[in-house]
């Protein structure tokens, strides 16, 4: 793939997938562009997770290329491409229940975790570059008392808001989020909206699923609606909510 | 009965690493390893081979261990492409493995008549042969075993090697490679498995097979469940019980035939009934899914 233009981080061209006989996502072309919230909407079952799991590298396209920063990321491993700069919040909850809240962030900060030796010498060095600390976060989301508590212990909400911080702290240049807020209470909804928007101004850049729409449509600088596998519409949040073929989509 | 004593001392600190080492793959990595019976045998033979050409036995016994280490790192190679209980059935294929290789490899093994002989212990020209020189030695390593899991429990590595156990996907999309963590800890279990078994045949001086079966895992899985997983501490008590619980047997006028089973037996009842009674141990914490 060429050198693509620098204001977009992630692209997307061709991109299918097929699982049997159903295509999941069909020859998508998506655009992120840097400092900015995209959404990618749509009805149940239209391919937004598995668009998502493809440039995570968990699942590998069928056809079409993905590129990060001009780079193509296909083939890559899971963690090779977390540790390219992709942090990523799972759909489904996916915490570490035995470890503490504080270890499961320490976890998404410090990347040389797996590496025996440089642990047993003491020698591995959280990332420090990130401009915003687990702390800040844990008080604006309630959650700076349980630092020391186990996920196991914690309810739905808060364990999903744990995941949403192990994201945001997970050294990265582009913040993929599945779900963040469903599960978790609507007065933290907007706490969790204005955390991202300051993260955005701050010059990270955010690509993300919400079916929650009042919140996706007041925090999103651009829209992506897909339905069937494919995109249908591209627009700004204004120009979304009006769009008959959203409507169809949604409403069937 | 001072010798009885001693012996039941240094069976607790050699079970102490058995059990300490299985704490690394099964407590902190979350994997059902029947492998870990073999780890010790191949310690065992290996380490014992070793010395009966002449290497001097603080050598072999290091060396057995890192052979271990080696089939350690080996088996737990599919772990790239196979989760959890499938892991866990290459375990079992090569502990079975092992073993009809420890029974019909004569030439090297012995076969079923075993490996006789193996030289008495000895450290910088100091016999460990008495029970009392061995019971400080094997307490010496039980207790580097126990500080040097302790330690790596508190590293990074050990936070990421329970995250790894608890969310595969959830501990690579932070971009560690679980790869990485669990072929390390099979491979690190498996060297202190190894050293062990060598600290095990240079005590009893003559091994055979039936040291070796699935069956003599049972206590050995039995004392991690009853510590608790994760729980280094805990493991000593654990052991101590373990090791004891069968001991009463012995004063019962019962011939050895039927003591033999009774002992295998109360290892799988006490095993049945931890499961269903207290499933995390005296200290566990950990609940697996």
């Amino acid at each position: 793939m060429e050198k693509l233009d620098s204001s977009k981080i992630l692209e997307l061209k061709g991109v299918s997938k097929r699982f049997g006989g159903v295509a999941a996502v069909k020859g998508c072309d998506i655009e992120i562009e840097k400092g900015k919230i995209t959404a990618l909407i749509g009805p149940n079952g239209a391919g937004k997770t598995t668009v998502f799991n493809i440039v995570s590298g968990i699942l590998s396209p069928d056809e079409g290329a993905v590129a990060l920063d001009g780079k193509s990321i296909v083939g890559k491993s899971v963690e090779q491409i977390s540790n390219l700069g992709i942090s990523r919040l799972l759909q489904h909850s996916h915490i570490f229940s035995n470890l503490t809240i504080q270890q499961n962030l320490d976890l998404a900060i410090n990347d040389t975790a797996a590496n025996f030796w440089q642990s047993i010498l003491g020698i591995s060095k959280p990332d420090q570059a990130l401009g915003i600390t687990s702390n800040e976060l844990l008080v604006k989301f309630g959650l700076l008392g349980k630092k020391d508590v186990v996920a196991l212990e914690l309810s739905f909400g808060q364990r999903r808001l744990v995941e949403l911080v192990r994201a945001l702290v997970n050294p990265h240049q582009l913040l993929m989020l599945d779900e963040p807020v469903a599960g978790i209470a609507p007065s933290l909804r907007e706490e969790v909206g204005t955390a991202l928007k300051e993260r955005v101004t701050a010059g990270d850049t955010v690509l993300l699923i919400e079916h929650d729409m009042a919140f996706t449509l007041s925090i999103a600088d651009k829209v992506i609606v897909m339905d069937k596998g494919e995109i249908i519409v591209v627009g700004t949040p204004e120009f979304i909510r009006n769009d008959q073929r959203v409507l169809d989509a949604y409403l069937g | 009965m001072e010798a009885y004593f001693l012996s039941l001392l240094i069976l607790v600190t050699i079970y102490w690493i058995f059990s300490l080492s299985l704490q690394v793959s099964l407590g902190f990595a979350g994997f059902l390893n029947f492998g870990h019976i073999a780890f010790i045998a191949i310690g065992a033979y290996a380490s014992s081979l070793l010395s009966k050409v002449g290497v001097p036995f603080g050598l072999s016994i290091l060396l057995g261990a890192t052979i271990s280490m080696m089939f350690g790192y080996l088996v737990a190679l599919p772990c790239r492409r196979l989760k959890g209980d499938y892991l866990a059935l290459i375990t079992l294929g090569f502990s079975l493995i092992v073993f009809v290789v420890a029974l019909n490899w004569a030439g090297l093994t012995g076969g079923p008549a075993g490996l006789a002989d193996i030289p008495s212990p000895q450290l910088f020209g100091i016999s460990l042969a008495s029970n009392s020189h061995f019971l400080v030695f094997s307490f010496f390593v039980s207790l580097c075993t126990y500080l040097i899991i302790k330690r790596l429990s508190a590293t990074p590595f050990g936070t990421a090697l329970q995250a790894a156990r608890d969310d595969e996907l959830g501990t690579q999309v932070l971009g560690i490679s679980t790869f990485k963590l669990i072929t390390v800890s099979f491979a690190l279990s498996a060297f202190f498995a190894g050293l062990g078994g060598g600290l095990f045949a240079h005590y009893i001086t003559f091994i055979d097979p039936s040291l070796f079966t699935l069956s003599q895992f049972i206590p050995i899985l039995a004392i991690v469940i009853l510590g608790g997983l994760t729980s280094l501490e805990g493991t000593l008590l654990a052991t101590v019980v373990v090791v004891l619980l069968p001991e009463p047997l012995r004063f019962l006028s019962l011939s050895s035939s039927v003591i033999g089973p009774a002992r295998e037996l109360s290892y799988s009842l006490l095993l049945l009934i931890l499961l269903v009674l207290q499933p995390r141990g005296f200290y566990g914490k950990i609940r697996l899914k």
